[in-house]
């Protein structure tokens, strides 16, 4: 792949971050209605959803990291044609 | 010495008549910009007038209704979605009407397109299975860019028909267009988000077939009785489906908001000061155009490269 091919594939990050954030406050605010235990849950939904959406992205970004280390084209690269 | 006179006479009346050409058309603009900032909202701000030269933009985020055959309702973003496609349509028909091997004006306009397009699509997918890429991706990026540099027609604003609207209490007359840019409308982007997402499942699925879900239900581990790193596994695979669904969002609020943000920027710009000082915002909306259109057939193609490549047992 060119190398603006693998920008691209993290065009999306910002909003799988928001997105899984926003699933664990609102997972947490309705667990809360539903048990009664205000603002318990909604600060564990934050928390989980903060630590699924950095490692969602870990592993987004992994095969770039392994690509740098080893100083040549990512693992999963052989679609790529020419350079 | 006459005759000396008499040769370098026509360059430099060239030349004279260059500069004075240019010298005009930099007046021209600049009396014009001075019109509009005196016409415009900016002007009548600073005169104290109560408006200026063009009618206050009403910006509404759904697109407008222009017409309701029982029930079914017509709005202008659908019609101006058609007209891009009556357009790309005319334009292919007519480039390969009669094609010859060495092309005319209009078939090598086509052919720098396409094969620019089969290029772009090369690079990242390969030779070998470009063609058979080609014609979604290059579908996707023709549509979104005509529907973005269609919208760009003067024709958008002037095409308008009066309604009347309730705001803030009191009974206001607005001029609804007849015509309003595609992409503003929530509806194609996502459609062509949802269309974009099942290309890139169809293929991972028709190439890799079950492997390819092996990707988001990996029960391996926990069928083996390693519960531990079974339950990791079935974490990471709802990651990757959530990523996956998550791209539909990203896409069709990329395409929306630029197209949207555009339009607004149109509509305020030249609503401030009319003229000619909404024209280097049009040149951006061009290339604002083009880009989202390439960004869009670029993330699918991308993706899909991803999803038609094997993965290894993963770490």
């Amino acid at each position: 792949m060119p190398w603006w091919a693998w920008s691209l594939r993290f065009a999306g990050l910002g909003w799988y971050i928001a997105l899984c954030i926003l699933a664990g406050i609102v997972g947490g605010y309705f667990l809360d209605r539903w048990l009664g235990t205000k603002p318990l849950f909604i600060l564990v939904g934050i928390l989980l959803g903060t630590v699924v959406a950095f490692y969602g992205v870990y592993r987004m970004v992994a095969p770039l990291m392994s690509m740098e280390k080893n100083g040549g084209s990512p693992r999963n690269s052989n679609t790529g044609s020419r350079s | 010495m006459a005759e000396a006179r008499g040769t370098a006479t026509p360059a430099a009346a060239v030349s004279r008549r260059g500069t004075r050409l240019l010298l005009f058309a930099a007046v021209a603009l600049l009396a014009l910009f001075l019109a509009g900032l005196v016409t415009g909202a900016i002007g009548a701000a600073f005169l104290g007038k109560d408006a200026g030269l063009l009618p206050r933009p009403h910006v509404q985020l759904a697109a407008e209704e222009v017409l309701n055959i029982g029930g079914l309702s017509l709005r202008n973003t659908v019609l101006s979605n058609w007209l891009a496609m009556l357009a790309l349509a005319l334009l292919v028909i007519l480039a390969t009407r009669n094609m010859k091997l060495v092309p005319g004006r209009l078939q090598s306009v086509v052919e720098i397109i396409v094969e620019g397009l089969l290029q772009f699509v090369e690079s990242v997918i390969g030779q070998a299975k470009a063609r058979s890429f080609l014609p979604i991706i290059g579908t996707i990026f023709l549509f979104v860019a005509f529907n973005a540099w269609i919208a760009l027609l003067p024709i958008y604003p002037a095409l308008v028909f009066p309604e009347s609207v309730v705001e803030g209490g009191q009974q206001e007359v607005i001029n609804v267009p007849l015509l309003r840019s595609a992409g503003t409308d929530l509806n194609m982007p996502l459609a062509l988000a949802l269309v974009s997402f099942v290309y890139v499942e169809f293929w991972g699925i028709r190439t890799l077939g079950f492997a390819y879900l092996g990707k988001f239900f990996r029960p391996g581990n926990l069928l083996r009785g390693r519960v531990f790193q079974g339950f990791i596994d079935l974490f990471v695979g709802l990651l990757e489906l959530i990523s996956e669904l998550i791209r539909i969002v990203s896409f069709t609020f990329r395409l929306f908001g630029n197209m949207t943000a555009g339009e607004i920027l149109l509509l305020v710009a030249s609503f401030l000061v009319p003229f000619v000082f909404a024209v280097p915002f049009y040149g951006l909306e061009l290339l604002v155009g083009f880009v989202q259109a390439l960004i869009f057939a670029g993330l699918t193609l991308v993706f899909t490269a991803v999803a038609i490549t094997p993965h290894e047992g993963e770490h």
